[in-house]
């Protein structure tokens, strides 16, 4: 019995250091009675001003309005642009439909599929899925028992080249010839009447009107590029890739896409719980929160919790009663403004920067969450080895946050 | 709470909690209350709770394991149970780091916690009647 136990008290500790979701949660149990010992605490205790809040004390003098209002100002203004050009792409040719921008919640790359956070409204199968003009694939059925798109929020792409993936009638950017994109096992391949016409390496694919077929499709949108058909080997020799149709590389990654557009239609709206909470610190300089909310009240792993206008941190951890808040960087685009007011969405590795940009300290950031708004993230910090650091905003702990969630 | 605990250069009072309890609980009894030290750590450390458990269950049994030794030394058998418990998590805390690559915090809050525990453990004795009928 004794070693029974001693075998079960040692795979629990083990799957607490795996992040095992079950137990995770029930050590938080006793979460509750510290905030209960803050409460007897801080009666004993003369009220200060929280040391990681230094601005506290000025934006309390200036008034609480006057700080909040500039960085939701700024915030809102930064995503309003960022949804604009996320969402731009040609005329729908559906009067009942429009543009709308969604979250990607995560990319499955064995599947080949992007899963989206949609409205619960009805979809149609085969919707085109944009980003920027680029067309990124097609809405499929959830599974293969139903034809229903949404379940719970969520909708999968089959990206361009999946087998599940429609047809696309695709012309070159100079408009002179007219082929037709098909899903292939690799990529999506060019289909074309006659194989004696070989396209150039790079050339650029766009989708052409084919509403006289009955396509819905809007003409215009980038499909991808002519893969090269040579590779240079060591020794000066070039190996020949013996496809007869060539091959499109995708002008997108869809591991790193935060947002998408979708056709949506025109009253959908993406629903966004909130509920108000706080935080409790029990370390200096800790980038974990305790938070009063927990499953009971609706928390899931991976809400936001914001304060005002400012992106606070991610929940990491749902207990019974609570749930641990983790001030990481947010996973989502990150929005930098320059000095001369323009918006810069970029990634944290230098490799996802724009061409010719170069960060400066003290630079604002920014991002966004579809259905609620901007929010303002901190101040670009130093570089580390190639990757940006961002100073996250500082935030009133002695004030209730907001807990975002579907 | 967070102004009261001064970060981790502070002494760590779980630290002369787990000693006395290492030195005076039945052994029957020690691993739910190694279970316990650690969980209430971890609770403030904002931690998963496994790595700080089985630091503090590696610790204690260590511990436990010489108090009769350390009970012949009187007060300063006290003191070096402390410093042995300490030196007992700090390991397992970098062991779990080097083989697991999990994260637990253990540093020198530890010692520190030994050492500001000093006063106490001069008027502290453990049990000698019930260690003793529980080896």
């Amino acid at each position: 019995m004794k070693s029974r136990a001693g075998i079960v008290a040692a795979a629990l500790c083990v799957a607490s250091l795996c992040d095992v979701s079950w137990v995770r949660s029930a050590e938080q149990v006793l979460v509750p009675a510290l905030f209960l010992g803050e409460d007897v605490l801080a009666g004993w205790m003369p009220v200060s001003h929280d040391e990681l809040a230094p601005d506290s004390a000025a934006a309390a003098e200036a008034g609480p309005a006057a700080d909040g209002d500039a960085d939701g100002d700024a915030s809102h203004l930064a995503w309003a642009a960022w949804v604009d050009a996320v969402a731009h792409r040609p005329p729908l040719p559906r009067p009942d439909t429009a543009p709308y921008v969604v979250s990607v919640e995560g990319y499955d790359a064995r599947r080949q599929e992007v899963i989206l956070q949609v409205p619960d409204v009805e979809l149609e199968v085969d919707s085109p899925v944009t980003h920027r003009g680029v067309l990124l694939g097609f809405l499929r059925p959830w599974s293969r028992r139903t034809e229903q798109v949404v379940v719970d929020g969520q909708a999968r792409v089959a990206l361009l080249g999946h087998p599940q993936a429609r047809p696309v009638a695709a012309t070159w950017e100079d408009g002179s010839l007219r082929f037709l994109v098909a899903s292939r096992e690799e990529a999506p391949t060019v289909v074309l009447r006659s194989r004696r016409i070989r396209p150039m390496p790079g050339q650029l694919a766009l989708s052409r009107n084919a509403s006289a077929l009955g396509d819905t499709l809007p003409a215009g949108l980038a499909l991808g590029r002519v893969a090269p058909q040579e590779t240079d080997l060591p020794g000066g020799a070039v190996a020949l890739h013996t496809r007869d149709e060539p091959a499109l590389e995708s002008l997108l990654d869809p591991g790193s896409l935060a947002l998408v557009t979708i056709e949506a239609p025109l009253e959908a709206h993406l629903p966004r719980r909130s509920l108000q909470g706080r935080l409790l610190r029990t370390l200096p300089g800790a980038q974990r929160w305790h938070l009063n909310q927990g499953l009971a009240q609706g928390v899931n792993r991976g809400d936001d919790v914001i304060q005002e206008h400012r992106w606070v941190g991610r929940v990491e951890s749902v207990g019974p009663l609570s749930a641990i808040v983790s001030r990481a960087l947010p996973r989502r685009s990150l929005l930098v403004g320059d000095t001369e007011g323009q918006l810069i969405p970029v990634g944290l590795s230098a490799g996802a920067w724009p061409f010719d940009w170069q960060p400066q300290e003290g630079l604002p950031v920014f991002c966004g969450l579809p259905g609620w708004g901007g929010l303002a993230v901190g101040r670009l910090g130093p570089q580390d080895h190639g990757r940006l650091t961002v100073d996250l905003g500082d935030f009133d702990p002695n004030q209730p946050v907001t807990v975002l969630s579907r | 709470m967070s102004r009261a605990w001064l970060g981790p250069v502070a002494p760590d009072p779980l630290v002369i909690v787990g000693t006395a309890l290492a030195l005076s609980c039945p052994r029957r009894q020690l691993p739910w209350v190694a279970m316990m030290v650690g969980w209430v750590r971890a609770l403030v450390l904002i931690e998963p709770a496994g790595g700080q458990v089985l630091c503090a269950w590696a610790a204690m049994v260590v511990v436990a394991a010489v108090r009769r030794g350390l009970r012949r030394q009187g007060r300063s058998g006290v003191l070096l149970g402390g410093l042995l418990l300490a030196l007992v998590w700090w390991c397992s805390a970098a062991a779990l780091s080097w083989v697991w690559g999990a994260s637990v915090i253990a540093g020198e809050e530890l010692f520190w916690g030994v050492l500001a525990g000093v006063p106490l453990l001069w008027v502290y004795r453990p049990s000698e009647r019930l260690a003793g009928a529980h080896g």
